[in-house]
């Protein structure tokens, strides 16, 4: 069952996140979104199986909820036209899917050369206990920066995005 | 039964989608979703080996990470729209200045 | 449930970060400032005041770093604090302070001046933090709140469409290196199973290299690349220096540039210390100094090669500043603990002249003429003062004799080579060095012969105020001063490295 469940959602994952970069029906930043949502839902099926259920549910909420949101709220604000322009550069696109071919090729080529997770069995349960104790105690000091990140992040979305300055 | 090796190869190729992404799309915001799932598939090779190392802290980094992409996107997406407001353009090859 | 709260955990942490905290509290107050007096105020006084405000922030925790900083480190190796913390600290301290001087020499200040401060204060807390972060957590989040904080600052100047676009660039190619650190990241935990620096070095000692260690290690170093702007990873500085405003541009230049090479320091030697592999002459192994040799070579030939040809000022500053990483990455590259202080010696020193520079260029900037050849020619007879200050500045960039610039080079060079076992591939590298300094005297010189040698195209004295003036014949003052007397501060700085 676990495994039948393994390969849907990576099927799903992977076709949807294939459909977001290079869908070859249109290229409607819309659908690009549309798949991303998707993408973002398998990906969070992948972490129940992995017994990861908060960050499932967070991935959820923020991603899906918030993140795709901020997409969809960009693209209809500035009104983005399907644009139909191919003249893609040949050189540029080789190149391209040269170097993503040899970082890929390379990474699957490193994972099934080291043998990782031979002697590896899965026993993490990681509870949504555990995960908020260690947030608390140990890394309680990121956890303080991430609100001054945050900060920054506000103060430059503000001033970026208004509309004239004063 | 599933091992790590799977999850990674997965979690592997979607870097290489979101990097084709990046590199071959043309249109700013679908770049930036290519930059997303970058991420993602990070994450999703820290929660697979967080469950076979039996440690939580990869968990723990995933949810830094959800929070940085997120800030991360705001503020990119802001800048798509300030330079919207000067150019009309949501597109890199209009960009003079912008060689990639 | 009261395990929760450790109240003495907390107060050290409090203790350990109390400079971090101060930054934040001052952009607090800046920003508050800058809400309670907007449009009450006048526009140029409202800047100063906030500038001040933000130096003496700096000042204080420039103080606390001297005075009253315990050594030691919270929660399991999150971050530390050591003596050479405390020195790099302080010099990216005063580099910061440097960059708001600069900026106080404005008399124009563009809008929103409460948030520009605010956001380069909170990009200092960012290098702060990255310096003291023995974590790949920490070292993420502190990489990516500096990042995050220069990213709006480039395209901080909003009316000029050009900015946006840099901005944005900077923002893509920056993006794109935190997804390959964080994979990199990722991978390495998995295969130790641990996040915290020293804890990685513990459980890698006396096992092989695995491939997937191996890539991740290689994808953050191309990650560390783009933020060190080492080539082939560079393409971003050229442009960010360009149009970036002359602050922001002189801290990317200066303040992020040390920080990033002292916490690239510290994850490779303190992370990975036994897989340095080696460059023994032709009989490589792999490892990491292969790749960090490589990416030197490359930035030494290609920063200086561009630059030669560049015709703006602020772009071939851009590409020597590639070069100087290059030179800078051979202190990493050697094992001895002088390698890694004389690096990050460099780096500050080099900052120094560079702020110097960039506010010449400022003020020439401001007398109506654009950053190209033509704004230098006839310094000398338009500003003999200035004139003899950018010489200083410039020689010691090009590392002439006397002036620091000189001594910080000779340093690297010797840390460089005093390796023992005297590995071949080293010694190529500080000849290769050698050679590409000498390449650069040719658009250093070129420069000042631009200064010196031509007729000016515009007459007239430049003009130029107390800020500026001041700031100019500092940096000038401190690269001759502490070229011919180095003393205490380098010996200070090597004894802090060594412990």
């Amino acid at each position: 069952m676990q495994e039948l469940l393994f390969y849907i959602f990576s099927a799903l994952t992977l076709i949807c996140g294939f459909l977001v970069v290079a869908n070859p029906f249109t290229r409607n930043p819309v659908t690009s979104a549309m798949f991303l949502v998707l993408t973002i839902v398998s990906m969070a099926g992948l972490f129940v199986l992995l017994n990861a259920f908060f960050l499932a549910a967070v991935q959820v909420m923020v991603y899906a909820g918030a993140v795709i949101v901020l997409f969809l709220f960009v693209i209809m604000l500035l009104d983005v036209k399907e644009v139909e322009r191919q003249h893609y550069n040949l050189f540029g696109v080789v190149l391209g899917l040269l170097g993503l071919l040899s970082v890929g090729g390379m990474l699957i080529k490193a994972i099934l050369a080291s043998g990782v997770g031979k002697d590896l069995h899965p026993h993490m349960e990681g509870t949504t206990k555990d995960l908020g104790m260690k947030l608390f105690t140990d890394y309680v000091l990121p956890f303080e920066i991430m609100g001054v990140l945050l900060l920054v992040g506000m103060i430059g979305v503000i001033l970026l995005s208004k509309k004239n300055l004063r | 039964m599933i091992g790590l090796e799977q999850y990674l190869i997965v979690s592997a190729l979607l870097f290489s989608l979101g990097m084709m992404g990046v590199i071959l799309r043309r249109n700013l915001i679908v770049i930036y979703m290519g930059l997303e799932l970058m991420l993602n598939a990070a994450n999703l090779a820290l929660v697979s080996f967080s469950r076979f190392t039996d440690t939580i802290d990869g968990q723990v980094m995933v949810f830094f990470v959800i929070t940085v992409a997120a800030a991360e996107v705001a503020v990119g997406l802001a800048l798509i729209v300030a330079l919207y407001r000067k150019r009309q353009t949501t597109e890199v090859g209009d960009l003079t200045s912008l060689k990639l | 449930m009261n395990q929760l709260i450790q109240a003495a955990t907390h107060g050290d942490i409090l203790k350990l970060t109390a400079p971090e905290c101060i930054l934040v509290v001052t952009a607090l107050v800046a920003l508050a400032v800058s809400f309670a007096f907007n449009g009450r105020m006048e526009a140029l006084r409202l800047s100063r005041t906030l500038s001040w405000l933000s130096i003496l922030g700096l000042g204080l925790a420039s103080g606390v770093l001297l005075f009253n900083q315990p050594a030691g480190d919270v929660l399991g190796g999150l971050f530390y604090t050591n003596d050479a913390c405390r020195m790099v600290k302080l010099g990216i301290a005063a580099l910061g302070a440097a960059s708001i001087w600069l900026h106080m020499g404005n008399q124009r200040p563009f809008p929103h001046q409460g948030e520009f401060h605010a956001l380069l204060l909170l990009a200092m807390v960012g290098m702060f933090l990255l310096v003291g972060a023995d974590h790949l957590l920490m070292i993420f989040v502190a990489l990516e709140l500096t990042a995050l904080s220069l990213y709006i600052l480039t395209g901080f100047e909003k009316s000029k469409p050009v900015a946006t676009q840099t901005a944005l660039k900077y923002f893509l190619i920056g993006g794109v290196s935190a997804a390959f650190v964080l994979y990199g990241f990722s991978l390495i935990y998995g295969m130790t199973g641990y996040l915290s620096l020293s804890d990685i070095q513990v459980a890698l000692t006396g096992k092989p290299t695995d491939p997937l260690l191996a890539m991740g290690l290689v994808m953050s170093l191309i990650g560390f690349g783009f933020k060190i702007a080492a080539a082939p990873f560079h393409m971003w500085a050229p442009d960010v220096y360009q149009v970036a405003p002359t602050p922001v541009a002189s801290l990317i230049a200066s303040a992020s540039k040390v920080a990033g090479f002292f916490v690239l320091g510290r994850f490779l030697w303190g992370g990975f210390g036994g897989f340095e592999g080696s460059i023994h002459g032709w009989h490589w192994s792999a490892g990491w100094m292969v790749v960090l040799g490589l990416l030197a070579c490359l930035s030494m030939i290609i920063g200086n090669l561009a630059a030669l040809k560049q015709s703006n000022i602020r772009r071939l500053l851009a590409y020597s500043a590639v070069a100087h990483s290059g030179y800078a990455l051979l202190g990493i590259l050697s094992p001895s603990s002088s390698g890694p202080a004389s690096a990050a010696f460099y780096m500050i020193t080099y900052g120094v002249s560079i702020i110097g520079v960039f506010g010449l260029l400022h003020v020439l900037s401001q007398n109506g003429q654009a950053s190209d050849w033509r704004a230098l020619e006839g310094l000398r007879h338009r500003s003999p003062w200035l004139a003899a200050c950018f010489m200083l500045l410039v020689l010691s960039m090009a590392g002439i004799p006397p002036l620091i610039g000189f001594l910080g080079k000779f340093n690297l060079f010797i840390s460089a080579l005093k390796t023992s076992g005297n590995p071949l591939g080293l010694i190529l590298l500080v000849a290769l060095a050698l050679g590409a300094s000498a390449v650069s005297l040719y658009y250093y010189l070129g420069m000042l012969k631009a200064a010196f040698c031509k007729d000016a195209t515009q007459t007239g004295t430049i003009e130029a105020n107390g800020y500026q003036i001041s700031l100019i014949i500092t940096t000038a003052l401190i690269t001759i001063l502490l070229g011919v007397f180095p003393g205490t501060l380098l010996a200070r700085f090597m004894e802090a490295f060594a412990s």
